[in-house]
């Protein structure tokens, strides 16, 4: 093991010693192991390496199976290796964090970036998804792993803006001797109406920049070496918009019920219990997804003992539920009256009618019963109604109403009760996943409005009439145009939409499948709001990304065209004012463009997809173009040029910019710098 | 107080015509007041004792109330002391109990100033305060119940006056602290009286002005009876009636009245009983043209129920289909589907 | 260039294409500008209430009405809960949509309301001194203060709107759009000026889809594909553009009589599920009717809406399916009517939706 040496905030290089465990937890392992990150089975083996050792050993990740502690506790994921789904931008993110370790580490071994200190271009990971899927252990888990120190901020707890920028600085800025370099992570940020904490970031990534830029550390502008994580729940939060652009965006959905299964099983087989696979599924359908809920069901299962599985995932399910089912079994040998009785007692003891009426309904054509036609769920409607009734007086009347509630299941019991009816069913009530849907549409929708200054639109016609044409339109496949200026002309005007609705096209993960790929599509995503149709949802992954593609250049295509025009007339007014100006503006542009690809090839050290390159450069090229135009319209002084030289070839290349009022301010200037 | 300043710079500012007429036109004192003659006078003879109860102003709206008591406590006061004096507040004032608690106690607890000696020559000068809760009906009940100590303990230096539409809403143990004094429907013939004078204050040209008064009477029945809904509507049909006479017709436009072949028409496809030719009837020529389900029921219970002379068991039933989907549309229902499923039903009926 | 609704979006009075006595009345209106009475706009979605409005405005204060931009207004409830508000401006007038805030509608406007009844005050002072406004005639003395989906204001909001109109009338005017007049209370409706605004009629609406098809360079084989649009459209006219600019675009602005007309999703699902249930009326079919229920509610679909456009479908008689008789459409009609009603009253939407089905299916049966 050795030393570590790293930059501090002021420069200065200081080695610590590294802490020294007593059994070095592949926290400490993976930076000296030489096939790291080559070849995956060796890790892997290494690993179970490492995890044989360690059941051998008392401190070890999984310890002796113990009586009294909780395994939720027990089984907390501990190591990347630990965690169940998602596993693709768990990557990502490993990924992201690790080409941190170059400038907080001092390591070697990272990718070189176009960043100097060769850090991510993004410097905010913003990780989003629903709650409770374990967004915050994950940046924990990854920031520890790599050997951080973690210093969690929490948006609605501080509220203070000196405090919460004196903590920033201090965990960002000022290393602390004794422990880890430190790993910011921000939670909740969407959460508070406060945008204090964005305030802050934003300051720090723009002072960050402006250093990036001098490529020196200053009093004023500080250069960020520390990772930061950022985690939301809703990503279409109005009040992330402006830090959006510098965030490295990672979704994380709930894991897939396979991946559950793997993770229960292993647990099951660590713990000595022998589970069918069913009994498992079952568990994972009552506790719908939540792996915590899993556990503890699992645990809860083990501790009676209870080796069967039907028997036993009657008893960790909640009463309501063996109520509903109860509710819809018919037994012969009691009495008709006294069942009844029993019935009401049950349920009026149990009050979670809201609960029970909700899993009746969901169960009740899935039964059997005697009718005709549909007069029985007919019937049950106004009962369904009388109950919401009830419900609804909880906002009026202080609930005075609910208690009538617990009439409703013993309409259940007496229309749909029948003898057939003997074996147990699960019940899973699609309500709040319905909720979660809408949430998540509502955020889309209200994203959009929100960057739209129309006084005509509103949300409904938005979402109704709106958005399902300009889906449409997007969507439409022009491949089979002949008429050229007509396709221009179309293209023009879809890219104008684009801008006009803040529309992108970007490559995003679209379904959460373990085999997910990267495909073109629209974000803010109006398609998941607009479409229903089973077969055009097909076409998102299929057909869409080929028609998003062509209109992808197409759209950057345009927004350089339009860039260009509007430096017309500032270029006009250049002319009069400097004689020195020798070339023509846009000439020299185009120039630019083309040499930046050409440079672009002689530079290519990084191997990019073809889109990205292209994304790349037509970024670049907009950005100096942005910067130039700018400049010259602030300050109409000449031009001073300077130039930058390649190492690898003659070609030289000239680079014009503006900068103070005379010529006096020459500089050199680098690519890299230039491409921030 | 705010309120009352507001006011005062209202009137001060007679001079441009921003001003609805309705504000214009107020009662600056209890002689201007039309058609409340009992109300008036009672009130009146309280003015000259001096002496005044707590106060309960109920009735329809547009027949008066607040312009009563703003242009009593004028009266009472005068210009100068009636800042110190009064106390309005109504439904946009934040009337929560806290308010209650804190503001309205406040205000009654104060110890009246002493009137300047002019203001006592000029006006009577009670010494109470009067505290004047506009739209009262809207207070929530715990507000009302938190007011009814209030009331009774500061009744020396303060009086109260509750204005309702309704006065049902108003809890009992206030509504019996209180005289009650009912605010009737304007009678026909002030009504129009007063607002033959605006319009001849405002130099309107009315068809058919001085042969009778249909006009007037067309106006103030399609008011309901309220007086300020007829002057806002005579105010808005002087508007754009700039060439030619004001016309009937245009203040049922205004009104949302929908006009009478279309009600005719609608009336003859329903007894016809085609159920097509309905639903498509009333989809082009009711809904799409925007006229409200509110007024087509309205208008629809005129017809069948006041004008036509069919059986009572027929009306019976029609009033009841009329009612129950008018119930339905104020619990804020689809006017599309409902409007559709009463002429339906209406059409089974003969 | 944006898309037609918005391309051919009348920015002026003179402008406005149908319903000329309407239009008349607002010139009349704007020609009066120093005595706007608070509006009331109402009419069926989509003939263009909010387009009238901006008109109106921008005849009477200049085209800068449309230059618009969003602020972010924050408000503390009585409990001390914080709420953020997007609200649209321009230098005359502001915009508010009561369905943003929830619950807390009535604070809001009053809270607004008095705001710029106060703040305006300073602003006419300030103008009025240096007479620059005056002299171009522009003497706006008063904010106008747009209240959009009026009918969404809940009976507490309203109620404190009535005394507000009439306090501060000095500075305000108020111009309500609504859908319908019914959730209106009456106080309101009698301080407004009520303005109906009418669906074009079919040849009004023709016309001015023949304009954009003009305009736009598309080829047009016969009228009946426009006439199509505009009853598809149900005489909405920003659905009936955004319909033909869509089908124009994937037809290579060659439009047959024939291409067939495109319509958004949540609609083709619901035109589907009307076919299942008249197709197939059994316990399965309620299964699959919820578990389509459930997407569009998913989709942020209105239960409202859901149950409107069902209703109209099932009482369409299409080939393929069972004869609807007259019957059938008084019970169907009295059933949706009923079930309107508990959606509007309750608060959980499968139930009733799933409710109608069942019980359309048990009257179809009978």
């Amino acid at each position: 093991m050795q030393d570590t040496t790293f930059r501090s905030a002021d420069g200065k290089l200081i080695s610590i010693p590294l802490k020294r465990t007593k059994n070095s937890l592949p926290s400490a392992s993976w930076k000296n192991e030489p096939t790291y990150g080559i070849n995956i089975n060796n890790l892997l083996d290494s690993i179970n390496q490492n995890e044989n050792q360690s059941t051998h050993s008392s401190s070890g990740p999984c310890p002796s199976p113990r009586h009294d502690q909780l395994w939720v506790e027990k089984w907390r994921p501990h190591r990347f290796i630990d965690l169940v789904g998602n596993e693709k931008f768990n990557r990502r993110l490993l990924t992201w964090l690790r080409q941190w370790s170059s400038v907080v580490f001092q390591s070697k071994d990272t990718e070189p970036s176009i960043d100097f200190l060769n850090r991510p271009v993004k410097k905010i990971l913003l990780i989003h998804g629903p709650p409770g899927i374990g967004k915050t252990s994950i940046a924990h888990i990854m920031a520890k792993q790599l050997g951080y120190s973690i210093v969690e901020i929490n948006a609605s707890n501080e509220r203070n803006t000196q405090q919460l920028k004196l903590n920033l600085t201090n965990s960002l800025f000022h290393d602390n001797l004794f422990s880890n370099p430190t790993c910011l992570i921000a939670d909740e940020i969407d959460g508070a109406q406060d945008s204090g904490l964005i305030k802050l970031l934003l300051e720090i990534l723009h002072s960050d920049k402006r250093a990036t830029l001098t490529r020196k550390n200053s009093k004023k502008n500080k250069l960020l070496k520390r990772p930061i994580v950022a985690i939301c729940n809703n990503i279409y939060s109005h009040s992330l918009e402006r830090l959006k652009p510098f965030c490295e965006i990672i979704p994380l959905r709930k894991p897939l019920d396979s991946a559950i299964i793997e993770r229960l099983q292993l647990i099951a087989q660590k713990e000595h219990l022998s589970l069918s696979l069913q009994a498992l599924k079952d568990i994972i359908i009552s506790s719908q997804g939540d792996i915590r809920n899993c556990i503890n069901n699992l645990q809860f299962n083990a501790n009676t003992n209870a080796r069967d599985p039907s028997v036993s995932h009657k008893d960790f399910n909640n009463t309501w539920f063996k109520i509903v089912n109860s509710i819809f079994q018919k037994n012969l040998h009691l009495d008709y009256k006294l069942q009844f009785q029993n019935l009401t007692k049950t349920i009026s003891l149990n009050g979670n009618f809201e609960k029970i009426i909700q899993g009746c309904h969901t169960l009740y054509p899935t039964m059997k019963y005697s009718d005709i036609s549909l007069q029985k769920p007919a019937l049950i409607s106004d009962w369904l109604y009388f109950h919401d009734l009830c419900q609804n007086s909880l906002f009026q009347f202080n609930g005075e109403l609910l208690r009538y509630s617990s009439i409703v299941p013993l309409v259940f019991w007496l229309n749909f009760s029948d003898l057939s009816n003997k074996i147990d069913q699960l019940i899973n009530i699609p309500d709040f996943r319905i909720k979660e849907l809408q949430n998540y549409n509502n955020n889309i929708c209200n994203s959009i409005l929100s960057n739209l200054k129309s006084p005509f639109i509103n949300s409904l016609s938005l979402q109704l009439q709106l958005l399902p044409h300009i889906d449409n339109l997007l969507s439409t496949d022009l491949s089979g145009l002949k008429n050229l200026p007509l396709k221009n002309s179309i293209f023009e005007k879809l890219s104008s939409i684009l801008q006009l609705y803040n529309l992108q096209i970007k490559q995003l993960y679209k379904d959460s499948g373990p085999d997910s790929k990267l495909i073109l599509s629209i974000e803010p995503p109006i398609d998941d709001l607009v479409i229903l149709d089973e077969t055009r949802k097909r076409e998102i992954i299929t057909k869409r990304p080929s028609i998003y593609n062509q209109l992808l250049a197409k759209h950057e295509e345009i927004k350089i065209k339009q860039k260009q025009l509007s430096s017309v007339p500032i270029k006009r007014k250049l002319a009069e004012t400097t004689t020195t100006t020798t070339s023509d503006q846009s000439s020299s542009k185009r120039q630019k463009l083309s040499t930046i690809d050409f440079f672009k090839s002689q530079y290519n050290k990084i191997s990019t997809t073809q889109t990205e390159t292209t994304n790349t450069t037509t970024n670049t090229t907009t950005n100096t173009t942005t910067n130039t135009t700018t400049n010259t319209t602030t300050n109409t002084t000449t031009n001073t040029t300077a130039s930058s030289a390649t190492s690898l070839s003659d070609i030289r290349i000239w680079v014009r910019y503006t900068e103070g009022f005379s010529n006096a301010v020459r500089k050199n200037v680098t690519w890299e710098s230039l491409w921030e | 107080m705010s309120s009352l300043n507001k006011r005062q710079k209202l009137n001060d500012s007679n001079s441009n015509n921003t001003q609805p007429w309705v504000e214009k036109y107020r009662p600056k004192s209890l002689d201007d007041v039309y058609s409340q003659d009992h109300t008036v006078s009672v009130l009146k003879k309280n003015l000259q004792t001096s002496n005044l109860p707590h106060m309960l102003f109920y009735g329809p709206p547009g027949t008066g109330k607040t312009s009563t008591i703003l242009a009593m406590t004028k009266e009472l006061y005068g210009p100068n002391l009636i800042n110190s004096r009064i106390l309005e507040l109504n439904a946009s004032d934040e009337r929560g109990i806290n308010i209650v608690r804190k503001k309205i106690k406040n205000f009654a607890k104060l110890i009246i100033s002493k009137p300047s000696k002019d203001d006592l020559e000029k006006y009577p000068c009670p010494p109470y305060k009067i505290i004047i809760l506009d739209e009262a009906d809207s207070m929530t009940s715990d507000a009302q119940s938190a007011l009814r100590r209030t009331m009774e303990k500061y009744s020396n230096i303060t009086r109260f006056c509750l204005i309702c539409n309704y006065v049902t809403r108003i809890i009992d143990p206030l509504a019996s602290r209180c005289t009650k004094f009912r605010f009737k429907s304007l009678n026909n013939d002030n009504a129009i009286e007063r607002l033959k004078f605006i319009s001849k204050n405002e130099n309107l040209n009315v068809e058919n002005d001085e042969i009778n008064n249909d006009f007037y009477k067309n106006l103030l029945q399609i008011a309901n009876g309220d007086l300020r809904r007829s002057i806002t509507l005579l105010q808005s049909a002087s508007n754009f009636s700039l060439d030619g006479p004001i016309t009937s017709a245009r203040i049922d436009e205004l009104a949302g009245i929908v006009p009478d072949v279309v009600i005719t028409n609608l009336v003859d496809k329903i007894s016809n009983k085609n159920l097509n030719e309905i639903i498509e009837f009333t989809n082009n020529n009711i809904v799409k043209l925007g006229y409200s389900a509110s007024a087509v029921i309205l208008q629809l219970h005129d017809y069948y129920i006041i004008n036509s002379n069919s059986d009572t068991k027929f009306k019976n039933n029609v009033s009841y289909l009329l009612f129950d989907i008018d119930s339905k549309l104020t619990n804020g229902s689809n006017e599309n589907i409902q409007l559709i499923t009463l002429l339906l039903n209406i059409s089974q009926l003969y | 260039m944006s898309l037609w609704v918005d391309k051919y979006r009348p920015k002026s009075l003179n402008e406005l294409s149908h319903n000329d006595d309407l239009t008349t009345l607002l010139q009349s209106l704007s020609s009066y500008h120093k005595d706007l009475p608070h509006l009331l706009l109402y009419g069926p979605n989509g003939v263009g209430k909010k387009t009238r409005c901006m008109s109106l405005l921008q005849s009477i204060f200049g085209s800068n009405v449309y230059r618009l931009k969003i602020d972010i207004r924050n408000f503390t409830t009585p409990s001390n809960r914080k709420l953020e508000l997007n609200v649209i401006n321009s230098q005359y007038h502001i915009e508010i949509t009561p369905s943003d805030m929830g619950n807390n509608d009535r604070i809001v406007i009053q809270e607004l309301l008095k705001e710029i009844a106060q703040m305006e005050q300073v602003d006419f002072q300030s103008s009025s001194g240096n007479g620059g406004a005056a002299s171009t005639g522009l003497a706006h003395r008063f904010k106008c203060v747009i209240i959009n989906e009026a009918d969404c204001l809940s009976r507490d909001a309203q109620a404190a709107l009535r005394r507000t109109m009439e306090k501060y009338s000095r500075n305000i005017r108020l111009i309500m759009i609504s859908n319908s007049l019914s959730p209106i209370i009456s106080p309101i409706k009698s301080r407004c000026l009520l303005i109906r605004c009418p669906s074009p009629s079919d040849e009004e609406h023709l016309a001015l889809l023949k304009k954009i098809v003009d305009a736009e360079n598309v080829n047009v084989e016969s009228d009946d594909i426009l006439k199509k649009i505009v009853k598809e459209s149900n005489n909405n006219i920003r659905t009936s553009v955004l319909m033909l600019e869509s089908m124009a675009l994937s037809n290579e602005f060659n439009l047959k009589s024939t291409s067939p007309i495109i319509k958004p999703d949540w609609l083709n699902t619901i035109i589907k599920l009307s076919m299942k249930i008249k197709k197939d009326r059994s316990v399965p079919c309620i299964v699959e009717c919820r578990s389509i229920i459930y997407d569009l509610l998913a989709h942020c679909i209105p239960p409202k809406i859901i149950l409107q456009e069902l209703t109209f479908q099932l009482l369409k008689n299409y080939n393929n399916s069972i004869k609807v008789t007259d019957e059938n459409i008084l019970d169907i009609m009295s059933i949706s009517s009923t079930f309107d009603e508990r959606l509007a009253l309750g608060n959980k939407p499968i139930f009733h939706l799933e409710g109608f089905i069942a019980k359309v299916m048990l009257a179809l049966d009978n």
